[in-house]
């Protein structure tokens, strides 16, 4: 199974018309990217992160992070910075590309007064401004401009505006410094910012909102905030608005299901209504992905409602919400996206749409501007959480002993997005974004491809990538009505960090929609390492482990540096919606706590975690026949 | 008047009185200083209990609320006399989160120029290291797993080194991967990025237009033929204006900073103790 990429790519720009759709829509600016010649598909992961605040996050800067926009930008390139801590922090390698997406919550003043945060408009000049901004009345606007003029220059202007912690044009600066980043063909410094509703206290409806755009077009808006509202509806109308009057595209990404206490994949509207058609076709158009892994834990999957798979339990903040408040456990089945998959299979039947045809991704949430994936590297969700040798110890959501508590070293040191786009650039990558060619890590660069058709054949994999393109659908797409007597196969690589952990095994999970209405889920061990046979109940033995706690050290001296294979589904009912992903394990590695026992030469309590099996999760392939 | 006369006028009996009167009701009286009152409004009240039931999902109880107040108090007061003491001082995120408002500040007045062609080339040839474009490499390359081949890796590789010189395709090689046999015009730092650390450090330095190898990789042993190897160099202002343009700016911020420090610094004494001969000032 030979690849070879760059030739083929070529063959394919010059004599496949099939593979158009993957045409890169580059930014041609840079010498890099007008040297590097235009794919009709794919060749390289690129590896980034969707989501990081910088100290301007207003929670971020109250926790003691200063890191700006800027140092953030800089860190994901690979220059060294000085941390919030005044400790030297570097990448190992740098990234792709990065999202900088600080809080639109307390942003910059003006949107603050135009979104009516009570603080602001407490004082009575700025409540008259807020009402001069809401109203037509240009007479009354140009009376609250020279008012403000007039107690600039006296210093009267209200103690909310004058406190440089509203920097008040921190948007324009935000956007201006993201395209100063931007380096078309070598690094990608896309615009963003997270809208943060917490109905109810902290039940998390996150989304971070991703610009392709650059400055000139997402300057002409101000970000949404959740002053103006906690409806995700909302959000999308406020979407839709900014394109049609920019020409700009935007895409959201939700997080942390796992901390909104069973609100994120609830079957109903914010409001309590029914679902619609509309509903679920505005959610699939404006949320491509979810965001699977990251610091405060995983919303991939629960063991509670996964009870068969053996590798449901990791990176668990499962006991409550952002806030604390605790769960009770019928929260749990409406927070997971394995969950949510099913249950969108099962809506599509009822509605007419998917509510949640989500892809997946992975990104960090630090709050830092220090992006950091790597278990030997891991500088921590808040400034006080930076290398230490006793930041593994204190609560950091909720009291210490209460039901929703989360202690700092179960912050997860994850995770990256791979996105499979032409090229790397904004545009490229937003695209393949947006049609979910992406999959998660959790922190390692692992590369996985994972292809979907009915008429791939066992030589397929030797020419993987051309097959998957020409004679399938690559993650994040559709397989409609089986022709008849035949199942679906796919095509499936994954190779481990080039500098990284071998591989222990590649799975495919699978759910579908029962002929009685009830979805069913099911997980397949597809290809491994070495010479092991599943036992008699089909289980395979573990990959074994070479983790020395001693020196915090692996060897790879078990596992596969990659494992490609060609699977078809045995299981397949061609009457039945499904949907399938792929999970790829690595080896065991050493956890980031296990670095710092070894760093500081300390020991922690047995229940802390200290070995862990990394992962990558592809966007899923739907099979649905009607 | 003297001190005699003095001491018979009643308007300063007067003020000695006043005098003693306010020091004794000084020292009996409750303290109305603010620094020194804590008032725990009903809406922070409310805000405890919010907590507390959010944690807990029930309401305190009266005693526990009590507790709450309590804690709340306790806070209030360690830490108003833990910044009269200066522990606000000794405190680094604290410090630097100040620091920061002020550079915020100071970066805002700051405007600087934009710099014209003559300063950006200058900067751009003092920091050539900086811009230099990595070398662009095409090669082909056969991976060995050496878990394939054991004892076998040796001969192996040299059989098919053989082989290859001898004109063998690539592709007859070594183990089938998923990684491209052959690469063209690939940056250096991209041949890093796919093929690990160690190989492109490898490829940086190997000869070109021969097969050569063993070379290791995160993968494995390869065998590989640099077919082609363009040089590094630094690029012309026009290639590289954004870069140097952020850069340069960069540096102006790093700057403008450093020149304010450098003024503010001016109006400052500094007392360096030194333990051999007591106090230093400079």
């Amino acid at each position: 199974m030979k690849m070879n990429f760059i030739p083929l790519a070529l063959n394919l720009v010059l004599g496949l018309g099939s593979a158009t759709t993957y045409a890169a829509t580059a930014d041609a600016s840079a010498t890099r990217a007008a040297n590097t010649p235009e794919l009709t598909y794919p060749v390289r992961a690129y590896f980034g992160d969707t989501h990081v605040h910088s100290g301007w996050s207003a929670d971020a800067g109250l926790d003691g992070a200063i890191l700006s926009p800027e140092d953030a930008f800089r860190f994901a390139r690979g220059e060294e910075v000085k941390s919030n801590t005044g400790q030297m922090a570097k990448l190992k390698r740098p990234l792709d590309w990065i999202v900088i997406t600080d809080h639109s919550d307390g942003m910059g003043t003006i949107n603050e007064v135009f979104a009516g945060n009570p603080e602001m408009i407490a004082d009575p000049f700025l409540q008259r401004m807020y009402e001069a901004m809401q109203g037509n009345d240009e007479e009354k606007s140009r009376a609250v401009l020279l008012e403000a003029i007039d107690r600039q220059s006296n210093g009267t202007l209200p103690k909310q505006i004058m406190n440089p912690k509203w920097m008040v044009s921190a948007w324009e600066r935000t956007v201006k410094i993201a395209d100063k980043y931007d380096d078309p063909g070598t690094f990608s410094a896309l615009i963003g910012f997270e809208w943060t509703p917490n109905p109810e206290g902290g039940n998390n409806l996150h989304r971070n909102v991703i610009y392709r755009d650059g400055a000139d077009l997402a300057a002409q808006e101000l970000p949404l905030t959740s002053f103006q509202t906690m409806d995700p509806e909302k959000l999308w109308e406020w979407m839709e608005k900014y394109e049609a009057k920019t020409g700009g595209k935007l895409l959201a990404i939700p997080h942390n299901g796992n901390l909104s206490n069973g609100r994120m994949f609830e079957e109903t509207t914010f409001n309590g209504g029914p679902l619609t058609k509309s509903y679920a076709e505005s959610r699939q158009k404006w949320e491509p992905l979810f965001e699977v892994s990251q610091i405060k834990g995983q919303s991939e999957s629960n063991p509670v409602l996964s009870p068969t798979d053996e590798f449901a339990s990791w990176d668990l903040w499962d006991r409550g919400n952002l806030n604390g408040a605790a769960k009770k456990p019928d929260m749990l089945r409406t927070e997971y996206w394995r969950e949510a998959l099913k249950s969108g299979i099962r809506l599509e039947a009822s509605l007419g749409a998917n509510p949640f045809k989500y892809g997946a991704n992975a990104a960090t949430d630090t709050h830092t501007g220090l992006a950091t994936g790597d278990e030997s590297n891991f500088w921590g969700k808040f400034a006080g959480a930076e290398p230490s040798p006793k930041r593994w110890q204190p609560a950091m959501i909720g009291a210490a002993g209460s039901p929703g508590v989360m202690y700092s070293w179960e912050q997860a040191a994850s995770g990256y997005t791979g996105v499979w786009a032409t090229s790397n650039t904004r545009a490229a990558l937003w695209d393949a974004m947006k049609r979910r060619e992406t999959f998660a890590t959790t922190g390692p660069r692992i590369s996985v491809r994972f292809y979907g058709g009915f008429d791939f054949t066992a030589a397929d994999t030797d020419d993987l990538v051309r097959a998957g393109y020409s004679k399938g659908v690559p993650m994040g797409g559709d397989l409609k009505a089986a022709p008849e007597g035949k199942a679906p196969a796919f095509l499936i690589a994954a190779m481990k960090d080039p500098d990284g952990a071998n591989l222990d095994r590649v799975q495919v999970i699978k759910g579908w929609l029962g002929a009685d209405g009830k979805t069913q889920e099911k997980i397949y061990d597809v290809k491994w390492s070495g010479e092991r046979k599943p036992d008699a109940d089909g289980k395979l033995p573990a990959v074994g482990n070479t983790v020395d706690l001693k020196t915090a050290t692996y060897a790879n001296s078990i596992g596969a540096t990659e494992l490609v294979t060609n699977w078809s589904d045995p299981d397949f009912d061609a009457k039945l919606n499904a949907v399938y992903y792929v999970r790829v394990l690595e080896i065991p590695t050493p956890r980031w706590t296990a670095y710092d026992a070894v760093r500081y030469n300390i020991t922690m309590p047995e229940n802390v975690t200290m070995i862990h099996q990394e992962r990558a999760f592809t966007s899923p392939i739907w099979y649905t026949p009607n | 008047m003297n001190i005699r006369s003095l001491m018979r006028e009643p308007l300063l009996h007067f003020l000695l009185i006043g005098m003693a009167l306010f020091l004794l009701y000084g020292s009996v009286a409750p303290p109305a200083d603010e620094a020194t009152r804590i008032t725990v409004t009903r809406s922070s009240i409310a805000t405890l209990a919010r907590q507390f039931e959010s944690t807990w999902l029930r309401s305190p109880t009266p005693v526990e609320l009590q507790g709450l107040i309590d804690g709340y108090v306790r806070d209030e007061i360690l830490f108003r006399e833990g910044v009269a003491l200066g522990l606000l001082n000794d405190d680094s995120v604290i410090r630097r989160r100040v620091l920061q408002k002020l550079e915020v500040l100071i970066e805002e007045e700051s405007n600087s120029d934009a710099a014209s062609d003559e300063e950006l080339s200058a900067y751009l040839n003092r920091n050539a290291a900086k811009f230099r474009v990595p070398p662009v490499l095409s090669f082909e390359q056969v991976l060995f797993d050496p878990a394939n081949y054991g004892e076998k890796l040796e001969p192996a590789l040299m059989e098919s080194k053989a082989a290859l010189n001898g004109g063998a395709q690539p592709e007859s090689q070594g183990n089938p991967s998923m990684l491209p046999t052959r690469v063209e015009q690939l940056s250096l730092d991209l041949v890093a990025r796919d093929f690990g650390e160690e190989f492109g450090k490898a490829l940086e330095a190997a000869s070109v237009g021969e097969w050569v190898g063993p070379i290791q990789s995160g993968f494995g042993v390869h065998l590989v033929r640099i077919n082609e190897r363009n040089l590094d160099y630094l690029p012309s202002l026009d290639e590289s204006r954004k870069a140097v343009t952020r850069e340069w700016e960069n540096d102006q911020r790093e700057a403008a900073m450093a020149s304010n420090y450098a003024r503010l610094r001016k109006d400052y004494e500094v007392v360096l103790e030194d333990e051999s001969e007591g106090a230093a000032t400079r």
